[in-house]
């Protein structure tokens, strides 16, 4: 039996370069870190000729405070870690300042927070890192809040290592539920611990397995569904860029426990990185035995494959998934019968969200009431949240289930409660719901009539007009529709020319308000997909919640003060100090000079509205205005 | 073959239950308006205006019943206001992809808003039904998919679906022999429910593609 000291090997050479002798610089290379430079400043520390074996250079995924990247953490050899974060200007300067700490010299500047393993050389995630130092206040209260149980490793192992995911108690759940539980005993584990689908509808994982374990079918498949079309939500790309083995494994387990003999990711396209991560994740785990043949030595043999997605939104849905994987257009169908007893090509097929699918090794090491032990009944277990917006620090973030907004966005995210307006939860499909301390499980954010969807949160503060937010949404989904159904294909189109009218100031009465509200219902009952269905949710929650703000669009006034057709920008005569700045910025002449007391005027017929004055003027004498229909 | 007992508008009716709903209720008389199913095809769900409402955990629930199977004791409404209203929504939306070569159409459409205008306030739409048809590329195309169907049904698999959401649209496929492909069936044509394909499908489509 190869087990387990083939895992134990593996085991010691990741801790050897999770935990080496030498100072070791980790830069954070997920996407997010690589738009802020990241890349720059690894070629500039690896092409350090002096350093040579003395200091240890490589990458690491997105540790999820993405709002002060670029990221770079230094590991000292007595197990010490400095968090460097660059806030988008990794210059000349701040790579002295790494080079220096790693010499032996670490500075404060830049420096967000000092931490120690608490057993110095061994570190299986953030859980074993004891903060001893704060820099930067902010990035401590972006944790503080935290629970980071299936994101533990993001950013701190490098994902391309397999010897460092086993060294951090990787694959051991496979090994024992492969060696120690039969089939059944995982799906009553997972069932028991009462995990719901991360993908949107929030399906009992547990259930759907054994649904599929129960077809007279022996041919089942799973799939880790990575298809995130959500815009503004990057969880699962985080995830898979990050620490991709941890998927890999909750699908091993997954196929083991329906029983599986094949299993695929169905990876959207435009994720490289993390196409590219878990390509080598599947074939360094197929050279060790961990994928193929008898896996690990036991008598359960898989395939994993990996298909790209051609990334239309609607492709995520289930059932348009596994017609795109058949060679099909991506349309849906109706279900039943559902996947899990009918998929792909007639097979039981289990279809799980890659979140999902990371939860299930926790699962199977810590047990269902460990597992419960955060969150909800309803909802048990941690939920990661891609947090934007107006936020002062904006991220991926793992929290308990049934964690307030309260502590999400002011504590994590530093916003001031004040200055908040609204929150939209889920996603383009989800809804757009008035700021208030509410708890986030799936069936709070279902009593607003809004969907938990894959977990994005948008914090929008008073300077955003929901009603062209919800116009933007809606204009999304008419045009990710698949167009099958003519209530999801024009009926969101009608729905996003009528939100037009109102933001662009052509609607004359409030009877379009009704309209808006019935259409959208009609869209909900008669689309056959998911899509579809909860396509409107932004208009009838944003309607429910703040009507107030469609009916002064539909008097013609913008109360947010951005819809351009219908603000206006003045000059306040006597604030001006004649600095000639809004004439001189106005790109189309329409500051007019006059002369007497009143300065400078807006001439209304020449105005573009560019906001070039407003933002120009050093004395705040240019404001907008909306006064609507009189 | 197998027959059920459902219950239509109050009714015990007994329908074959090895075909959708609105087949079924066909051959019992019941005519649903539909544009979008053929009983060689079966149902699509795409043109809305097969909608009734049938009885659900859930109370009466809105359904296409060219998607739904008889099963017995399914109770069905086929003439409530609610369906009235979204049929004459979905006719609204339709007659957005209009004028159609067949006036038949037009007058289906048109008679379906106006029972529905019965049960609810409509605004006057002409001004944003002009807009939405002004960007409309192929005027007279509901989109139901009928042409694609059947073309794939015979085996030619000349028509297909090209791009998606608003912008979605038929489009014929050339062949290395496209003559010898194509042409000389008109199944489509005789298939269109709105008289499009006209004169042949390579000519309603092609055209189009580069506009
Ligand atoms: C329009 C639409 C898009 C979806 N996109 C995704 C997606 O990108 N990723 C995903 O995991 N699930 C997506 N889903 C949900 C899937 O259909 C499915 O419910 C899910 O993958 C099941 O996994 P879970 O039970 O682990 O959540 C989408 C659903 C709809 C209706
Ligand atoms: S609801 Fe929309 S996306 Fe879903 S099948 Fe219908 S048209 Fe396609
Ligand atoms: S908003 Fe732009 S166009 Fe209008 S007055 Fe100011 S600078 Fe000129
Ligand atoms: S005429 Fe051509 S496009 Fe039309 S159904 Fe026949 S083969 Fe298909
Ligand atoms: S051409 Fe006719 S049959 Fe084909 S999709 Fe359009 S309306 Fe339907
Ligand atoms: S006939 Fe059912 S939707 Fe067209």
């Amino acid at each position: 039996m190869i087990f387990p000291c083939h895992l134990q090997e593996l085991a010691e050479k990741g801790k050897k370069s999770l935990c080496p002798s030498n100072p070791k610089i980790s830069i954070g290379l997920a996407t997010c870190g690589r738009s802020s430079g990241a890349l720059d400043l690894e070629k500039k520390l690896t092409a350090r000729q002096s350093w040579k074996s003395e200091v240890l250079v490589g990458g690491v995924g997105c540790l999820g405070a993405c709002y002060a990247e670029p990221l770079v953490s230094l590991r000292t050899p007595d197990g010490r870690y400095y968090f460097y974060g660059f806030h988008g200007q990794a210059d000349s300067n701040s790579l002295w300042q790494i080079i220096r700490a790693a010499e032996g010299v670490p500075s404060t500047r830049y420096l967000l927070a000092r931490a120690r393993e608490r057993q110095p050389g061994t570190l299986q995630g953030i859980q074993d890192l004891e903060l001893e130092k704060v820099g930067d206040p902010g990035f401590a209260l972006f944790f503080k809040a935290q629970a980071r149980r299936i994101t533990g490793r993001c950013g701190l192992i490098n994902p391309e290592s397999l010897p460092e995911y086993v060294a951090t108690g990787g694959y051991s759940a496979l090994a024992r539920a492969l060696f120690q539980l039969q089939p059944e005993d995982v799906i009553a584990m997972v069932a028991a611990s009462g995990l719901r689908g991360r993908g949107g509808a929030g399906f009992l994982t547990g259930k759907k397995w054994e649904l599929a374990s129960l077809s007279p079918d022996p041919e089942r498949i799973v799939i880790a569904n990575a298809d995130e079309g959500d815009p503004g939500a990057y969880m699962d790309r985080a995830l898979l860029e990050s620490d991709p083995h941890s998927v890999l494994e909750g699908l091993i387990l997954a196929s083991y426990a329906v029983r599986a003999s094949r299993a695929y990711v169905f990876v959207r396209h435009e994720y490289p990185l993390a196409v590219q991560n878990l390509r080598r994740a599947i074939s360094a785990a197929r050279a060790v035995g961990i994928l193929g043949k008898q896996i690990l030595g036991s008598g359960f043999s898989l395939e994993v494959h990996l298909v790209e997605s051609p990334g239309a939104f609607v492709c995520g849905e289930e059932t348009s998934m596994l017609r795109v994987m058949t060679g099909k257009r991506g349309e849906p169908y109706l279900r039943p019968p559902y996947p899990s007893s009918a998929g792909l090509w007639g097979h039981p097929t289990v279809v799980n969200n890659v979140e999902t699918l990371a939860n299930i090794p926790w699962i199977i090491l810590h047990g269902p009431d460990a597992f419960r032990e955060v969150g909800t009944e309803k909802s048990p277990g941690t939920k990661i949240f891609c947090l934007a917006g107006d936020v002062k620090r904006p991220g991926f973030i793992e929290v308990p289930l049934g964690t307030s907004t309260r502590a999400v966005i002011e504590e994590i995210g530093g916003a001031a409660p004040s200055s908040i307006k609204a929150l939209q939860v889920g996603g383009p499909s989800g809804g757009i719901v008035p700021y208030s301390d509410f708890s986030l499980d799936y069936e709070s954010v279902a009593s607003l009539g809004a969907i938990m969807g894959s977990g994005g949160l948008v914090v929008l503060n008073t300077n955003r007009c929901l009603v062209d937010l919800a116009r933007h949404l809606v204009d999304f989904m008419a045009r990710e529709s698949c167009g099958k159904c003519l209530f999801c294909r024009d009926g969101l189109a009608e729905l996003e020319a009528m939100m037009t009218s109102l933001t662009n100031g052509e609607a004359r009465s409030e009877v379009v308000l009704a309209e808006l509200e019935e259409l959208s219902k009609a869209v909900a009952d008669m689309a056959l997909c998911g899509l579809g269905k909860t396509a409107v949710n932004p208009v009838l929650t944003s309607l429910k919640f703040f009507r107030e703000e469609y009916e002064a669009h539909a008097r013609g006034k913008c109360p947010a003060l951005t819809c351009r057709p219908l603000i206006n920008f003045e000059i306040i005569s006597s604030q001006c100090r004649d600095c000639r700045c809004c004439y001189l910025v106005c790109p189309t002449d329409a500051v007019k000079r006059r002369g007497g007391r009143e300065l400078y005027a807006v001439a209304q017929e020449h105005c573009i509205k560019c906001r070039a004055c407003y933002e120009t003027c050093p004395f705040g004498c240019i404001k907008i205005t909306s006064e609507g229909r009189l | 073959m197998k027959r059920v007992e459902v219950i239509i508008d109050n009714q015990v009716l007994s329908v074959r239950q090895d075909i959708p709903l609105i087949q079924a209720l066909r051959e019992q008389g019941i005519l649903l308006p539909s544009l979008c199913y053929h009983r060689l095809l079966g149902g699509y769900g795409s043109c809305g205006l097969c909608v009734v409402e049938i009885y659900t955990e859930a109370g009466w629930r809105p359904r296409h019943a060219c998607l739904l199977q008889p099963e017995a004791g399914l109770q069905v409404k086929t003439n409530t206001p609610t369906v009235l209203r979204l049929r004459a929504r979905a006719a609204r939306l339709l007659l957005r992809r209009g004028p159609f070569p067949k006036k038949e159409v037009e007058e289906l459409l048109g008679h379906l808003v106006q029972k529905g205008e019965k049960t609810c306030f409509e605004p006057d739409d002409k001004e944003a039904a002009a807009r939405s048809r002004a960007g409309n590329p192929a005027p007279g195309c509901i989109l139901c998919g009928l042409c694609v169907r059947i073309c794939e049904k015979i085996r030619k698999s000349r028509l297909t679906f090209l791009g998606r959401g608003k912008n979605l649209q038929v489009s014929f496929v050339s062949a290395e022999e496209e003559a010898a492909a194509c042409g000389s069936c008109k199944a489509c044509q005789r298939i269109c429910p709105t008289g499009f394909i006209e004169p042949s499908a390579r000519e309603a489509f092609k055209a189009r593609l580069y506009k």
